[in-house]
């Protein structure tokens, strides 16, 4: 996982969902491109540059629109989890769909003149004044130079170079470049439409990408444990009881003003690490114990339940917190102890218990 | 079952619990994939008419303003008096080989494109031909208030299919800067035909003012004055600008 860089760590996981995400590509591309003129009603057919930015544009709004769902999917039920896993994958290919469109639009609309290719894209339509006919390639292009510089960073190397909360902050403005393609297809493809379904369908992305993200973040809200609370003893906060921990499990536990915690239990012993996974800061809590390792549910990387070590050869840890049990309640002193220092993890002490 | 799957991507095993409901996901997206290249791919705009005519030798006398077309000797391609636009390979336009050829027999050879009424010859070659033509003739007919959209001639005509429109706006500035031959599609026709070779008031190349109209729909006032058998719109560019 982290021991060296590679360019693709590959495995059959990645193999095959590669595999079927070209397949479904080229399977729309393909009916698109070859199959869809035959249905046309058209005086004369269109020209195949036209079709080709038609199929590779709507293709990349389509790919997107699915990419931003997965996140909220996987959260609303684990069955999606396996569409999470190779996701970069996904946006590098969804950014070369939309390459693809592009090049064919530049090389239709803007080659072949006295001016300069990139001088006519930038100066070709300057009527920012006007919502018909505003010039649409605008948006387009910041959504293209969003999506190439986030498929260029993809890579665990930018991904270690730039630091997880940094790396996911850029990330973030995914959300960016599909708000920019939905204003570049409005103000420009939905302009030209005389036939609905093509606003139909952008109606329809937006409004799912914002429905399951919605649904998902109340589900969160509500499985998100309740925050821990004050005790006696101002170093302790108060989680609740030891049997709210299923074997093998774990829960998140909200702190107020820091971060969340995860506490997992394994084999009569419970232990306390930050939820925030080393690789892409996912969600630990949610994860699993698995050959005694704490397991992350995006991608997998392990920590040992003992210390929060990666197993050799990586070398990822975790920062861990120090946990008690009294009275059958949990009981956890907020403050981080530095990754890598060793805490026992407390036994689950039932003699105590009431 | 549902609640205890838990897929580990390096353990291909762990989606075997889901696998049904991963075969149902892969359907859904496959089905959904066809439905919609079918259905998007099948729901364009008819872009009209209009295509490439093979071949041309065209015969006749050059005029220049307010953009190159030859006016048709009688030949068994085109009748006497027909004009043909002219415009360059690519992006361009032909003022450059036109200019020293002005009010004379000329031959030109290249492409032609038609639309309707219309022809034009994207030209390979240019040059005087012996003898004498007549330039024609302009007929006014009067001033008009027109709806309609200035599109770069080449595309409309059928270079490219759609060649109009608020997506093919900034390729007919790029067109019309390199010297294409705009052409007014009127919403209405006026003596039977909607497309319009345009200009400015005074006969000349369409303003760069104008660029804002192209590819959407305004309104423009100007006079339509016949050019051989094409009728040329020269728009009032102070009242249209801003419409
Ligand atoms: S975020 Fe990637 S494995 Fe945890």
């Amino acid at each position: 996982m982290s021991a060296r860089y590679a360019p693709v760590g590959w495995n059959v996981s990645k193999i095959v969902y590669d595999l079927v995400l070209l397949g479904l590509i080229a399977l729309y591309v393909g009916l698109f491109l070859w199959i869809a003129p035959m249905l046309q009603r058209v005086t004369a057919p269109l020209d195949p540059w036209s079709i080709r930015m038609a199929a590779y544009g709507t293709c990349a709004f389509l790919l997107l629109t699915l990419i931003l769902c997965i996140g909220p999917l996987a959260r609303l039920d684990r069955r999606f989890m396996p569409l999470l896993y190779n996701r970069r994958h996904f946006g590098v290919l969804t950014c070369a769909v939309a390459l693809t469109h592009a090049a064919y639009a530049f090389d239709w609309y803007f080659m072949y003149s006295p001016t300069d290719p990139y001088v006519a894209l930038l100066s070709g339509n300057t009527s920012f004044g006007q919502v018909q006919g505003f010039p649409f390639e605008v948006f387009g292009i910041a959504a293209l130079l969003v999506l190439t510089l986030l498929a260029a960073t993809s890579h665990d190397f930018w991904l270690g170079f730039l630091t997880p909360p940094v790396w996911k902050a850029l990330h973030m403005s995914l959300y960016g470049a599909y708000a920019a393609i939905v204003l570049h297809v409005a103000f420009g493809a939905l302009q030209a439409a005389r036939n609905p379904l093509l606003a139909l369908t952008v109606l329809a992305g937006l409004t799912t990408v914002t429905t399951l993200h919605l649904l998902a973040a109340r589900r969160q809200r509500a499985a998100d444990g309740a925050r821990a609370l004050p005790s006696n003893d101002p170093a302790w906060l108060i989680v609740g009881p030891v049997d709210a921990i299923e074997e093998d499990r774990g829960i998140v536990v909200p702190i107020a003003g820091a971060e969340s915690v995860a506490i997992f239990r394994h084999a009569g012993r419970l232990s306390a690490v930050t939820n925030l996974c080393a690789h892409q800061n996912g969600p630990l809590g949610e994860g699993r114990v698995i050959d005694g390792c704490i397991t992350c549910p995006w991608h997998g990387f392990q920590y040992r339940f003992e210390d929060g070590q990666a197993p050799a050869p990586f070398t990822e840890k975790l920062a861990l917190y120090r946990l008690r049990i009294e009275n059958g309640q949990i009981l956890l002193d907020p403050r981080p102890q530095p990754p890598g220092s060793a805490i026992e993890p407390t036994h689950v002490d039932r003699a105590r218990m009431p | 079952m549902k609640r205890d799957v838990f897929f580990v991507g390096w353990s291909p095993r762990s989606a075997l619990p889901m696998i049904w409901f991963l075969g149902a996901m892969l359907l859904v997206l496959a089905g959904a994939s066809a439905g919609l290249a079918l259905a998007l791919g099948s729901a364009v705009n008819d872009p009209g008419g209009g295509d490439f005519t093979g071949d041309k030798v065209v015969i006749g006398v050059m005029v220049t303003a307010p953009y190159p077309v030859i006016v048709t000797d009688p030949s068994p391609a085109f009748p006497a008096g027909h004009t043909v636009l002219l415009s360059g390979g690519g992006k361009r336009g032909v003022q450059d080989q036109a200019a020293p050829l002005a009010g004379q027999r000329v031959r030109a050879t290249g492409a032609g494109v038609k639309r309707g009424e219309i022809d034009m010859l994207l030209v390979d070659t240019l040059a005087a031909e012996p003898g004498n033509a007549p330039v024609p003739a302009e007929r006014d007919l009067g001033v008009w208030r027109l709806s309609g959209e200035i599109c770069d001639g080449k595309c409309v005509l059928g270079v490219m299919r759609p060649g109009d429109g608020p997506t093919h706006k900034a390729c007919a500035n790029v067109c019309l800067t390199g010297g294409v031959p705009p052409v007014f599609v009127a919403t209405s026709p006026v003596q039977g035909t909607r497309y319009m070779l345009m200009g400015d008031a005074k006969g000349g190349r369409l303003p760069d003012a104008l660029r804002d109209g192209t590819g959407v729909i305004r309104r423009y006032d100007g006079s339509v004055r016949t050019l051989g058998d094409v009728l040329v719109f020269r728009a009032d560019v102070a009242a249209a600008v801003g419409r």
